[in-house]
């Protein structure tokens, strides 16, 4: 039986509570990492991340009671509307005490300011909770295609994957010819957020990913000739699928939020998430029906992680080192993970067997992104 | 552009010009990479972008212009005025956004209206496709905008309409054997035309300009440019910022264009107000006077539908097609936000109240000191901060102060964001001033000042209560203009200085209905608060009619 749960959920003893503090790092270091806890006493750290999720905003008010408590640190959560935003005050205060202390970010983001050398290296020497999480098990090292070489530091797993109305499709997979055939039965009831949004194009990744059997050129950096043998297998597949969508494909959703707002509004029946507990995350807080089920498209779900990162510019570098050891903690990942709140998997290695994810598939290099992009607007928007 | 400039003295251009001429050049960097521009021209679907923001930005105010002439000929023709009024301030005061969606859930193909459709006749089990307006299309687009403008355009008017010896006018066109509505629009109507010449122009630049609304309600393949540009904004490949610049540059030439027609239709409408006879012919007459009937009921609607929207979604939980009422309500979503409330709402209040005080004064003083000397500057100087995009703007003002070395802190950033409101409120505050300003009969403060009155003293007692409206209104627009600030509250207030519009936006990015409601409604009730006290004080003066030139 192929079913996307890789396990169930176990019975799990938690190790005891201060296990953390005395696993092998070296006493000195210890002795090292002890100092700047208590020299962050006091420090604010202002911490821009994306606003716009009710679970997300509600768990760092949470953090942020925690942190007061257990280490004096007054943590801000900068509430944006989208991360790019952070990242253009990041570039322009290259050169002096910045804004911003700690980002939530992942992808073209941090590969923008990794370049420009703008972010702290070394995290993960320097938190010791990084020693914990599972860089064998999940896809961590690289975002999306860049490696992370400690200049960010993984916070929560993504997995791209649908939502749908329990009438519509069936399984716990949705093929794309089964997608393309729901589409002739239900004109008008699919759509996809227009790339370059994020979801919209790891729709086309994934299509492209199952039509092409996982082509091992998709891992490599593209080139002239291997887009135009697999990029054809897309185009045909969605000359198809564009006449059968909703407004027949003139336009589209502009976010998956607007796809999930339409899909509890009875307008679509498939909606897309990164979070594979949105569908119990979304029933709890009333955003989504309850009856909804969640499928990968093709056997594999695209996996990803979202990360942590410390700008060269930050005022409070040392503290927010320790926010991050805060965020990295047991304790943290955990509240993090309840379904009554952001549902946002572990990236611990002593929790991962408590999840619920699909099977996992890698990014594809990261060159496709911006390619894939350029070829939709190219083909789609005249 | 030189001999414009001689004429101003250096303290008020330092004041004007030199911060929008620091954001171009430090923000809009990417403009100098001319050999980008070959593939900008290539982008695809480029001038299907420019052409959506044209048609939005010409169709848009005009259809507000015309439709808040007509509604108020006909409130003057039926005596309807004062009701029209009061219904102003709600509509005013409620953020686009919010507005947008309100809309949206009373209006859309799976909104309110379709549910009830469906309860009592079971017409759609599932949201029809084929439904006017349908989402994400230009002409919802452009209806609400439409929609929202109007009540700006019918403030400008009833502040402006009150200068004019109307009735006096009216009475001699009577005799004439006009009736009150043909000499309402031989009359009034190039009179109003010519005073809201440039609030008009401020309606223009912002149909051109908008995102937020654009992004939620417009069509997005492509979307019209400011969205774009937004997006490339966002992107950080080289030559997407390279793209982002040329945008810019593309909306501020547009912009240009705009005011020179805005400036040909003030003409046109001035100079040959006896040749556009076809208006005056009986069908408009009834159009004009069925707009106006039809505003009343079509403005409370508006304004309880959507304040009933959002109140009701801020206590809704789980609410899907067809429900006409969710599942059920509570007010937990109240209990928990509120103990974060208090921080922003001081923030928005106090940085509302210092900016409209500040732009109130700055505009006085500019249109003084033009006064005094006897010139009248070009518009264009000081709307300069709304024709360029306003994050190029405001990320170039975040470089300088970086260049400068300066730390952010609390206190440095609360007053870098004060500086930032007050330059984007100015424009407004000025736009909604200068022509009741200028033709401020003069000769009551010779009168005053051959009785021995400073000019100040002058000003204070005659002026000031003769002017109350437009002044007023100016400091009550330049409140609205401050609490809707985004991108100048986050990135000039490096995130130290959260508002009720940092949050909202931040939230109105997300899915969360039920939040985005409660935010917006908190968002709208100072505002409210500010226009409905102009409209209360406004009214209780009498009409002077001799008060106008």
């Amino acid at each position: 039986m192929r079913s996307w749960l890789l396990v169930l959920l176990l019975a799990w003893v938690p190790v005891i509570a201060g296990a953390e503090s005395t696993n092998n790092t070296a006493s000195a270091d210890n002795k090292a990492w002890q100092q700047q806890v208590a020299a962050a006493k006091g420090k604010t750290v202002y911490f821009y991340a994306w606003g716009g999720s009710q679970g997300v905003n509600n768990y760092l008010r949470w953090a942020s009671r925690q942190l007061r408590q257990q280490y004096g640190i007054r943590l801000e959560h900068v509430k944006v509307d989208d991360i790019a935003t952070a990242v253009t005050v990041v570039l322009s205060q290259s050169n002096a005490a910045g804004a911003v202390d700690l980002l939530w970010i992942n992808g073209e983001n941090f590969r923008t300011l990794k370049q420009a050398g703008l972010l702290r290296g070394q995290l993960n020497a320097n938190i010791p909770n990084v020693s914990e999480l599972a860089f064998d098990a999940l896809p961590l090292s690289s975002d999306f295609g860049e490696p992370i070489d400690g200049f960010e530091v993984p916070w929560g797993i993504g997995q791209f994957h649908l939502l749908a109305r329990p009438d519509s499709l069936n399984g716990d997979q949705f093929s794309p010819a089964q997608l393309m055939a729901f589409a002739k039965a239900n004109p008008n009831r699919f759509t996809y957020p227009a790339p370059p949004e994020f979801h919209g194009t790891t729709f086309l990744k994934s299509l492209l990913l199952v039509l092409s059997d996982k082509d091992s050129r998709l891992y490599q950096p593209v080139t002239e000739a291997a887009a135009a043998h697999l990029l054809p297998l897309l185009w045909d597949y969605l000359d198809s699928l564009h006449p059968l969508l909703w407004r027949q494909g003139e336009v589209f959703v502009q976010s998956v939020s607007e796809q999930q707002r339409l899909l509890a509004d009875g307008v679509l029946d498939v909606a897309f998430s990164f979070n594979p507990n949105e569908l119990e995350v979304a029933a709890q807080a009333g955003r989504l029906p309850a009856e909804l089920t969640r499928a990968s498209l093709g056997a594999e779900a695209i996996t990803n992680s979202h990360y942590l990162a410390i700008p060269t510019s930050a005022q409070a570098p040392e503290a927010a080192e320790v926010v991050i050891q805060f965020l990295l903690s047991r304790e943290a990942q955990q509240q993090k993970a309840q379904l009554s709140g952001w549902g946002d998997p572990s990236v611990r290695r002593d929790m991962l067997q408590q999840q619920q994810l699909f099977p996992a598939t890698a990014e594809l290099h990261s060159s496709w992104q911006d390619y894939l992009e350029r070829a939709w607007l190219e083909r789609y928007q005249q | 552009m030189a001999r414009a400039l001689s004429t101003i003295t250096w303290p008020w251009l330092l004041v004007l010009v030199v911060p929008v001429a620091i954001g171009i050049v430090l923000g809009l960097n990417g403009l100098w990479r001319l050999a980008d521009w070959q593939a900008f021209v290539q982008q695809p679907g480029l001038l299907k972008s420019i052409g959506y923001s044209l048609v939005v930005a010409i169709v848009a105010p005009l259809l507000a212009l015309y439709s808040a002439l007509l509604i108020s000929a006909s409130a003057q023709h039926t005596g309807a005025w004062r009701r029209t009024r009061q219904w102003l301030a709600p509509l005013l005061s409620m953020p686009h956004v919010a507005f947008a969606i309100g809309l949206l859930f009373l209006l859309s193909p799976s909104g309110w209206l379709v549910r009830l459709l469906q309860e009592l006749f079971s017409l759609f089990p599932q949201p029809p496709t084929s439904w006017w307006p349908q989402e994400k299309s230009l002409g919802l687009m452009i209806l609400v905008l439409v929609l929202k403008e109007i009540p700006f355009l019918l403030f400008m008017i009833a502040a402006s309409a009150q200068q004019f010896p109307q009735q006096q006018w009216q009475r001699l066109a009577a005799t004439m054997g006009y009736g009150s509505y043909v000499s309402w629009w031989k009359i009034m109507r190039p009179l109003l035309v010519r005073r809201l010449k440039l609030p008009f122009f401020a309606v223009v630049v912002y149909s051109l300009a908008v995102v937020d609304i654009a992004a939620l309600v417009g069509p997005n393949t492509p979307a019209p440019l400011a969205v774009e540009v937004v997006n490339w904004q966002r992107s950080f490949v080289p030559i997407d910022q390279s793209f982002a610049a040329f945008g810019s540059f593309i909306l501020l030439v547009a912009a240009a264009v705009m005011y020179a027609l805005v400036h040909w239709h003030e003409r046109w409408v001035f100079k040959g107000a006896r040749l556009q006879w076809w208006f005056m012919r009986r069908p408009w007459g009834v159009l004009a006077i069925g707009l106006g009937r039809l505003w009343q009921p079509l403005a409370v609607v508006l304004v309880i539908g959507s304040l009933a929207v959002l109140i009701s979604w801020s206590l809704a939980f789980g609410w899907y097609y067809p429900d006409l009422s969710p599942d059920s309500w509570q007010v937990s979503l109240w209990v928990q936000e509120w103990p974060f409330l208090q921080q922003p709402l001081f923030h928005s209040l106090s940085l509302a109240l210092i900016t409209s005080v500040a732009a109130l004064s700055l505009s006085v003083l500019l249109l003084e000191h033009q006064r005094k000397r006897d010139q009248q500057w070009p518009d264009w100087i000081v709307l300069l901060p709304l024709l360029v995009p306003q994050v190029s703007l405001v990320l170039g003002w975040v470089s300088l102060q970086s260049m400068l070395g300066i730390t952010p802190r609390v206190w440095s950033s609360y007053l870098t964001v004060v500086i930032g409101h007050i330059i984007f409120a100015l424009p407004y505050s000025y736009l909604v001033l200068a022509s009741h300003y200028r033709s401020f009969n003069q000769r009551y403060m010779s009168i005053a000042a051959t009785l021995g009155y400073s000019r100040w003293q002058a000003w204070w007692h005659i002026q000031w209560p003769l002017l109350r409206a437009p002044l007023l209104f100016s400091a009550a627009m330049a409140f609205a203009v401050s609490i809707a600030q985004y991108v100048p509250t986050l990135l000039l207030g490096n995130g130290r200085i959260p508002t009720l519009t940092t949050e909202t936006v931040a939230l109105a990015s997300g899915g969360d209905r039920g939040l985005i409601a409660l935010y917006s409604l908190l968002q709208a009730l100072l505002p409210l608060l500010i226009f409905t006290a102009v409209l209360v004080t406004g009214r209780t003066r009498g009409v002077n009619a001799n008060a106008g030139n």
